[in-house]
Order: C-alpha cells, then structure tokens, then sequence
C-alpha cells in the first residue's frame, strides 16, 4: 500500500514541479458552432511547439506554453480543422466553434490532421461518431448503439439479434455501461433485441476494452462511456421518425439562447396497438372472451443544462426505459350447474431502468476544472402470474384467486467529485473520490393463494441488502521527451457489505513510445475489481438475471489485464492497430449445474466461484473520415472458465460459451451522392453494409446415454443418465451476415427528409440462435433454431 | 433518381436470391459427431465389506434409440500394484444390477491406492484409481428437541456433529443420519438441511463437505436441522436412536455426488445449467469409489 502511495505522490509532485514562470494558459471550451453542443474529446494542438491536449466530457480545454507565437489547430472528427496564430503573452479563455464563424483571423491551413492515433497513449479505446453509427444498417431499421459496438474487434455478442456485449472474453456485467456518467444496469428491450439507448438523443461513444485509466472501477472487462446530448443552445430543432416498430422524436432548444437549453427525446413501439384489433377479430365468435395482449417498451431521455457563468454550469439528465410483455384474459360463461363462471388470468414480465444526474461544472482557474455528480439508479424486474376464478351461484360468491410474483431489483445513489488539473502540456492530471450506496433486491418469490380462507401471504428467498462502495483514484497522461508518454495512475475502492469491509488498491499504467516512421508501440496494464455479480443462465439474454453484492460468502470478482499494440496512422485517414492482450479474473460466479433463478433458497447457495481468462489478438483499421468510411475489425480469441472443486464440468476448465475463435466484421459506409438540386435543395444518398462472420460458439449438449452408479443407495446400484462428454464441448455452426441499408435525405426549405431502407441477413442466412434435443421417427435429434430470415426495413425521418 | 432504382433493386435481388422452399423454415436438424460407444464401469468400496459388486456396460448416444448391453471383457483390481483380484461374471439381467463380482482379501487400508482395470474385446481398456480415505472420528455427536425456528415458522430440532481434521491433506467428507426405532425395529435416512454454511454441499443424500477451509482444525463443528415427525410425535412405549456415520470420501466422489445432484435438479427445468456428470473412468465412463466410515449412536433427549 505504501509503494502506492508513494508512486501517487511522486507523479502528482512531477505535475507539479513543471510550473514555469514565463508560460500561460489557453482555455476555454470546444463546441459546435451550429448547435452549441460541447465536443467532447476534440483536439487543441500548437503546432509549433508540438503540444496539444483534447477536451474533456464537458468540453472543456486548457494548453500552458511558453510566452511565443501560437499556431492554434483545433480538429474534431466531422468538422473541418481551424487553424488560428496569435502571440501568448498572458493567460487567455478562448472558446472555440467548430463549423460556423471563428472569434479569430483564420490563417491558412499548414498541415493535415494534427492529432493522430500514434499521439494518444491509450491504447484498447475505440470511438465510434454517432453520425457512423446511425448510417450502418440495422434490425428492423433500429438503430442500436451497443450492437454498433458488437462489429467492433474484440467485442461480441451474445447471440443472433442480441444487444448483450462479451468484451475480450468477458460477460455483460462486467461491462460498465454509463449514460451521462450513471451506471445502466440492463441496458437491453425486448429481451436483448434492442438496447435502450435512442441514437438520436446520443452525442457521444466510446469503448475502453482494457487499458483503463484510473478514472474508473467497478467492472472487469469494459468502459461504454455514452454522453447524452445537451440541447440546442441556439435555435428549437426536431427530429423524429417512423419506423417498423417504433417511432421516435427528439426536441431539442434553447430555453435562453446561449446560456440554458433542454433535449427531450422518447421512442415507443406499437407492436401491442397493432395486434390488439386483430386479436379481438379472432375471438369474435366468443364475445365473452377477452384476451389483451401487453407488449412495448419505451424510453425517454431528458436534459437540461444552464450556464451561469464561464465558470459554473449545471446539468439535469434523467433517463426512464420500460418493458412491459405479457397478455390478460377474460372469461365468462356458464358451466352445468347453473353457475356463472368468471375467469380472469394475467401472465406478465416487465423491467425497466431509471437514471438521473445533477451536475456542476466549476472551472477553479484556468488550469483546474472540477464536476460534482449525484446520481440515482434504479433497475427493477418483475414476473408476475394470477389467476382468479369467481362462481357465482345465487346469492353465493366463491372466490379462488392465485398469484405468484418474482422481482429483483437494484437501487443505486452516488455521490462523485472528479477534477482534471492542466498544469503544463506535458501533463494532464485526474483525481477524484465517489460513493455509491447501493440497494440489492436479490431475488424472492411471493405466492398469495386465497380460496374462502385468509390470505396466506409468504415471500421466499433473499432479503434485501445494503452496501456501500467507495473509491479514490488519480491518474496522470504525461510525456518523457518526444517519444514516450504514460498514464499512470491508481484507483483505490472499497465495498462495506453485511458488517464485512473488501477493498483493493488498483495500479494502471499505459505507455507509448513513438519509434521511427511515426510507428506507436503500446502497452498496458491495468487490474480491476467489480464488487457486484450478475448471476445469469448461460445462453438465456433474459431480464431474470439478478445483481447481487460481494458478500462474504462470495468474493468479488478481480481482474488484470495486460495488453501490447502497435498503432499507426496509414495514409491521411487509415488508422491501423494491432493489439494482442491476455486478462484474468477470479471470483467469477456461475450458477451451479443444475441451479437457477427460479427457487426458494438464498441465491448464495446457488452459485459457485471460479476463475476465467482469455487472451488473443486485434487487428482493426479504421476510416472515420470522407465519402467512403468504416472499418475492418479481426479478433483472434481464447476464453475459458473454470470452477475447482466444483460439479461445473467436474472442476476442470473449459471453454466459455462465448469463446469465439475468429471474429470478423466489416463496415463500410459510402456517400453515393451528395448535390444540390436545381431548385437549391440538397440530396445526399448514402448507402452502407456490414459484413460479420464468427466460427460457432461453444454449447453443451448431451452426448452419452449410460448406467451411472446412484450413490444414494448402500448397495450396487445404478440409474440411466443422459449427460455431455464436457461442458461446452461442442461448437455451434459459423455465424455470418450481411446487412445492407440505404440513406436518402433532401433537404426542404424548411426541413429534411430521411428515408432509409434495407434488409438485416440480406442474403437469409440461417444463423444458429440455440439448439435443442427433439425427437422424430428415427429417434433423438438435434434441431438448429434460426432466428431471423432476410429482414426487410424502411423508416421515415425528418428534421426540422 | 439512378441511385434509388439501383438501391430498390439490389434489395429485390437480396430478397429473391434468398427465396426458396424452407425460407421460412428456421429451425435445422444439424449433424453431431457419431458418439463412440466407451466402456462404463462403475463400482464402490466401503472399508466393512470385502464383497465387491461392478458393472459393466457401454455408453450409447444420447440421439440414439439404443440401450446400453452388459459388457463382457477381464476386469481386475490391484492394490498398490498387485493384483488382487479377478472379478467373476455374474449373472444378471437387470441392467441396474452388476454383472462382476469378487472379493478383497482384506479390508482396505487407509493410503493404498487400488487400481481398477476394465479390458473389453470390442471397447478397449478402461482404468480407474481410488487412493482409500483414511477414516476421522466423531469426536461428539449431540441432538437438540427444538432448538430453533424455520423460515416457516415451525419448530426446528438441531443435529450438531464435532470432528477433528488431518492436517496437509485434502479431505472430504459426507454426513448421513439415520433414525433408528429401537421398538419398532426400523430405520430411515433423516431429512436435514443447513442453507447457512457454504461449506457444506448437497451431495446425492445428505452433505459432503471439502476440508479446503479449515484444513487442520480441530473440533470442526457443523449444525444441522431437521424436523422428524416420529421424534415430533413419539409414541408411548417407542425408542429412538440416530446414528450418525462421517464418510470420509475421495475427492472423486466429492465431486460425482454434486454432479449427480446437480443432475438431478436439472430434470426438467429448462432455465437450469447444463449438468456433466463427473467420471473418473479414463477411456471410458463410470465411478470407482472408495470410502471410510465412522458411525456413533446417540438417543436423543425428547
């Protein structure tokens, strides 16, 4: 712990001590000239001292240089690169727009891209802009952030047509998923086939795999950083569309041009509204039988930001997302007796997330900026079933009535205070502390049964659970000379449940060197602890997977990751990396064999602890910029799981169910046209494709049929058993498809029209999605279940 | 104008080019690997019997109609190298019976290693090894009338059993009670439970427990309840005794006892994990077991 402290103290005296007398400071805020939207993560560079810095989540720069002549450059993917020259002789605030009219004289452009991937010592983070995400095809014409990063290398997804994301042989829950900074626990509809998040309210994603800087904890294998939009700051724009099974507007302006705005953004399908008339003409003839189908989701993004000065900002951003499926039945008729019978039953699975955020920018000078977060998060599930019968018999009434009800839930509220210190361009410094209180609702049944007695009223299973989790963390991204740079950094957390204390110390540490013909050689190491567990059925993507705390009984979970790359930017806009990573993990959890969420005991007896590890390789080349855009992604990959002393495959390891040799995906996105029409009227078309394949993922399915010995009896004897040679032993068939889509926007006078159409599996592909054991004349067989033939899509979008 | 015809048509072609009888058939019957027929041999030894009852068959695919056939073939078992016996056929026709039986020469000792060999004409050579458990004693064994409450609000008795561990060894344990009429002249395995410790797993009947934490220790203590309706409700004139025997058990059958759980949970529950059962037959299928076991008698106090 020492060493620790030591280390922290050493990188954050170094930040220090490099102070000078004859330097100052340009800062300011990056932002959208047409909107006024904070750019998160675009480039300030001086070109003529080499020095440069990006903004950080709330747009916000700072550049100490020495007293000199300037050659500004201030790039963000999308928008033309700004070059400004002025001489630095005090501390300035500079804002820049990016797109529209500059403050500045604009000089003349002196070189090409000024930040290029070699000059970022993260390594194992890709960005993807949300205007590439929303052009790449997608099923039913949704698109979907999550599944945009699933054709990422080194990510995966859990099945056909599923939002779930396995990074670097990790599972879902250890990927930290933030809106806005607050944690999205089930960031899945309609059972995992659309994620909840509505791309129009979005500005902003990215993915860490590995390589994490201290900034963050609390999860294994992954970061998906997702910033929503902040609303208009300079005029009321809409935009909205129709599609196959959902519609979706988004409102966005300024409540006081230039210092307060608001986004309100919702999205509903209608798959029950449709379904409902044709429901009722089925049952026509039997107009005393009313069955109701329940089954949407929706979401709703709001947010709302105020300036109060240069200094102070404050933000509101709450986000509510519901499922909702199941069906209701009515019944009445009269039965031999005599007797009115009245018969009602309701089967119904609903979930839903809920986050907020209230936060405040506080620039303390030119050099420190500070953001105070409180944050709530809740994620709740439900499965209910009841029946109720009425007889009704003269004056008499008997009343039978059963409901049995499951529901989970976790309930989380955080405090954080982050800083980012500039204190010379070699350095950029993060501290901060957070903590979450957090409320476990792990699992429980509760059955009522009345019939002309009391209620009998019990709940079975597991109580609810508090705990606290807390962390500490500082991180420095500094250069040594021309060609290495480093972030180091420590984060330190700590989880106080059930009167036991966990805690762990977490060292980071990335570093570049730049060698000869601009060639970025990167490494990474970075160790990780997730204080609370999903326990989840392998191969089932359903909302029934419950969150549950470290607890003494069962650890949490660790990880270290160790990752080397090499990184280059080809030509003006190929960035090119190649990284190779090897990450292990103890204390993961798994059902023992046999076990599930469904039961009376404590869910703690259900699970065993094991270890995992996966390593591998990542090749990807990336085009972000231009007429023609996209990637080719190329992952090589092992992952295994193992449970010792275990009845999991005997206690020895063996391959996890997502562990895919060879991944490839292909996006590639094409501006076919883009004119002005003779009336004036602008017309893009742009068509795009994507392109993945996949070796089989790994599945159990029994094998040998044999007399095995019962141990429950004192003498000989055995009993037939169907079992599988070993856990996942088997491999499904390869997976690969291809969507295609296509873009057709014109401007009007006064607004724009989206069409778009395409086709998900466009060449109908029989994807495996599960498989299972049937039997036909020649006995026993193993069937393929697909999912998703050619799925045709066409949307209308406007903007206005 | 040109684009979109184009981008019209290239969907039309997806879609026809992708058309045909099945299109809408999604679900595929997929070929597996042919399973290879193994040697199954199971056989357990428990140290107060010389009589020793194996099965042999084979295993069949699971998506065949077959059944598994007794197996012919020389089977022997060695004790620490040497031969000790050649098993004789038996005859048999139920499948769940064996169909080889011998005998020990002398009741197994606690560190030798007895090898199992199977050699079949048509399926190979099968082996297995079981290093016997040395036995551990009940230090104290103490029975107590309704010494807590259930979840459901009823009155629970307490089993509560005290052993010391050998120390730098693996050790595995199972736990059995038994109720004895001393009148009636009848025995029956109790029910117990403990949902608290997570040291203690459910094995096929009763508990097995891995010494993994508290290896060493003395006067290892474990509670047990249960809920008896005999002792509950004993009738005039009635005695009862509990025997309580600790099995001391291999790793091996540690793990198949779970495994045969497990597999039993999983019958018909389809959010379930998928189950293997554990085998510690190399070339082959099957259990070879070798236990120990120590049994008191106590009379509960009513």
């Amino acid at each position: 712990m020492k060493k620790y402290l030591f280390a922290l103290l050493c990188f954050c005296l170094a930040a220090a001590s490099s102070f000078g007398q004859d330097k100052y400071t340009i800062s300011g805020y990056l932002s959208d000239a047409e909107t006024g939207e904070k750019l998160i993560g675009a480039n300030v560079f001086d070109l003529k001292s080499g020095k440069g810095t990006s903004s950080n989540t709330y747009g916000f720069y700072s550049l100490t240089l020495p007293q000199d002549s300037v050659v500004f450059a201030v790039s963000y993917i999308g928008f033309e690169t700004k070059y400004f020259k002025f001489y630095l002789a005090e501390d300035v605030e500079m804002d820049f727009a990016l797109g529209g009219a500059t403050e500045l004289e604009a000089i003349e452009v002196v070189a090409e891209d000024v930040v290029k991937l070699e000059d970022e010592t993260q390594m194992s983070v890709i960005e993807v802009p949300i205007s590439q995400i929303k052009k790449i095809p997608a099923l039913l014409g949704e698109t979907d952030v999550l599944k945009a990063l699933q054709l990422l290398p080194g990510v995966q997804s859990g099945g056909e047509g599923q939002s779930g994301l396995y990074v670097r042989g990790g599972s879902p829950d250890q990927n930290l998923i933030l809106l806005d900074g607050v944690p999205v626990y089930n960031a899945s509809h309609l059972f995992g086939f659309f994620s909840v998040f509505n791309a129009d309210a979005i500005s902003n994603v990215t993915l860490m795999k590995g390589a994490f800087p201290a900034r963050y904890g609390g999860r294994l294998s992954s970061v998906i950083d997702i910033n929503m939009k902040e609303g208009n700051m300079k005029e009321v724009k809409a935009v909205g569309s129709i599609g196959l099974i959902s519609s979706k507007l988004t409102v966005e302006a300024p409540l006081w041009k230039d210092k307060t705005s608001f986004i309100v953004s919702g999205r509903r399908t209608y798959a029950d509204l449709v379904a409902r008339p044709f429901i009722k003409a089925a049952n026509s003839d039997d107009p005393d039988f009313d069955a109701t189908p329940v089954a949407y989701f929706y979401d709703l993004n709001v947010k709302v930001n105020h300036i109060f000065s240069k200094r102070d900002r404050l933000y509101l951003s709450v986000y509510n997302g519901k499922d909702k499926f199941g069906v209701k039945e009515k019944d009445v008729y009269t039965d031999g007796n005599g007797d009115r019978n009245e018969s009602e039953f309701e089967a119904r699975i609903d979930w839903g997330n809920t986050t907020s955020a209230l936060r405040w920018n506080h620039l303390w000078n030119d050099k420190l900026f500070s953001n105070l977060t409180a944050t709530y998060s809740r994620y709740k599930f439900n499965l209910l079933a009841a029946e109720s019968d009425r007889v009704i018999d003269g004056n008499d009434t008997e009343i039978e009535s059963f409901q049995a009800q499951y529901f989970s839930g976790i309930y989380d509220w955080t405090g954080k205070l982050d800083f980012d210190y500039y204190p010379d361009p070699n350095h950029s410094v993060k501290f901060g502390i957070n903590g979450i209180y957090h409320t476990f609702d792990p699992g429980a049944i509760n059955v009522a049964v009345t019939e002309d007695i009391p209620l009998i009223d019990t709940t079975f299973g597991s109580g609810r659970t508090n705990a606290f989790e807390y962390a500490a963390y500082a991180e420095d991204d500094f250069s040594i000379g021309t060609s290495l740079k480093a972030n180091i950094g420590l984060h330190y957390s700590g989880f106080v449940v059930e009167n036991e204390l966990f805690h762990s110390v977490q060292p980071r540490v990335g570093l570049r060197y730049l060698a000869p013909r601009d060639i970025a050689i990167k490494g990474s190491f970075a160790m990780m602890t997730q204080y609370i567990h999903l326990l989840t059925n392998e191969g089932l993507g359903l909302p029934t997977d419950l969150w549950v705390p470290a607890t003494p009984k069962v650890e949490p979970e660790q990880s270290w990751q160790a990752a080397l790359g090499v990184a280059k930017t080809l030509g003006k806009d190929y960035e090119f990396s190649i990284e190779g990573y090897y990450k292990n993990m103890t204390n993961l959890v798994s059902y023992k064999p046999g076990a599930s969420f469904i039961g009376f005991s404590d869910w703690q007896d259900k699970v065993a602890s094991g270890t995992g590890k996966s390593y591998g390789a990542e090749f990807f080349v990336q085009k972000k910029t231009g007429k023609f855009t996209g990637w080719v992604g190329y992952t090589l990959s092992w992952s295994t799981r193992q449970f010792e002393n275990t009845a999991i495959n005997g206690g020895e390891e063996y391959p996890f169910k997502y562990d895919r040799r060879h991944d490839i995906s292909i996006v590639t996105i094409y501006e076919l046209m883009n004119k002005e029409s003779k009336k004036g009227k602008q017309k893009t078309i742009t068509a795009s494709a994507s392109w993945v394949y996949g070796t089989g993922i790994a599945v159990t399915l029994p094998e040998a049929s044999y007399f095995a010995l019962d141990p429950r009896r004192n003498n000989f004897d055995t009993f037939f058993a169907e079992t599988p040679e070993s856990k996942n032993s088997f491999r499904q068939g390869n997976y690969h498809r291809l969507d295609v889509g296509f873009e057709f926007t014109k401007q009007h006078k006064r607004w724009k029209r989206i069409f778009t159409l395409g086709a998900y599996n466009a060449y109908n592909r029989k994807n495996p999605f599960f498989m299972y054991l049937d039997n036909n004349a020649n006995g026993p067989v193993i069937k393929q279940v697909s999912l998703f033939p050619v799925v045709p899509y066409f949307t209308f979008g406007f903007e206005i | 104008m040109k684009y979109s015809i184009y981008s019209f048509l290239l969907l039309f072609v997806f879609t026809f080019i992708s058309c045909s009888d099945d299109f809408f058939d999604q679900v595929v019957e997929i070929d597996i690997p042919e399973h290879e027929s193994k040697l199954v041999m199971n056989m357990k030894v428990d140290d107060d019997n010389l009589g020793l009852n194996l099965g042999l068959t084979n295993s069949v695919g699971a998506l065949t109609n077959d059944l598994p056939q007794y197996q012919s073939g020389i089977v022997t078992l060695s004790r620490d190298g040497v031969q000790e016996v050649v098993f004789a056929p038996i005859a048999n026709t139920s499948l769940e019976d064996p169909n080889y039986g011998g005998f020990l020469n002398s009741p197994p000792v606690p560190g030798e290693t007895f090898t199992l060999t199977a050699t079949s004409s048509t399926l190979g050579t099968v082996t297995s090894t079981q290093v016997v458990p040395a036995p551990v004693t009940l230090n104290s064994v103490t029975f107590e009338n309704d010494a807590g409450v259930s979840i459901d609000g009823f009155d629970v008795d307490e089993l509560k059993i005290q052993f010391d561990d050998p120390l730098g060894v693996e050790n595995y344990y199972e736990v059995e009670f038994r109720l004895i009429d001393t009148v009636g002249n009848w025995s029956d395995r109790m029910y117990v439970w403990n949902d608290i410790d997570p040291i203690l797993v459910r094995g096929a009947r009763n508990y097995v427990i891995s010494d993994l934490t508290f290896d060493g220790q003395t006067d290892v203590t474990f509670r047990f309840n249960s809920d008896e309706y005999a002792l509950d409700n004993p009738s005039p004139g009635e005695g009862y005794k509990i025997k309580t025997t600790l099995k001391s058990i291999t790793k091996e059958e540690y793990l198949y006892q779970q495994s045969f759980r497990a597999l039993r949970d999983f019958d018909g529950n389809p959010f379930a994990e998928p189950v293997v059962l554990y085998s510690n037959v190399e070339g082959g299928y099957g259990a070879f077991l070798m236990r120990t076991s120590t049994s008191t008698f106590i009379t509960p106090e009513l």
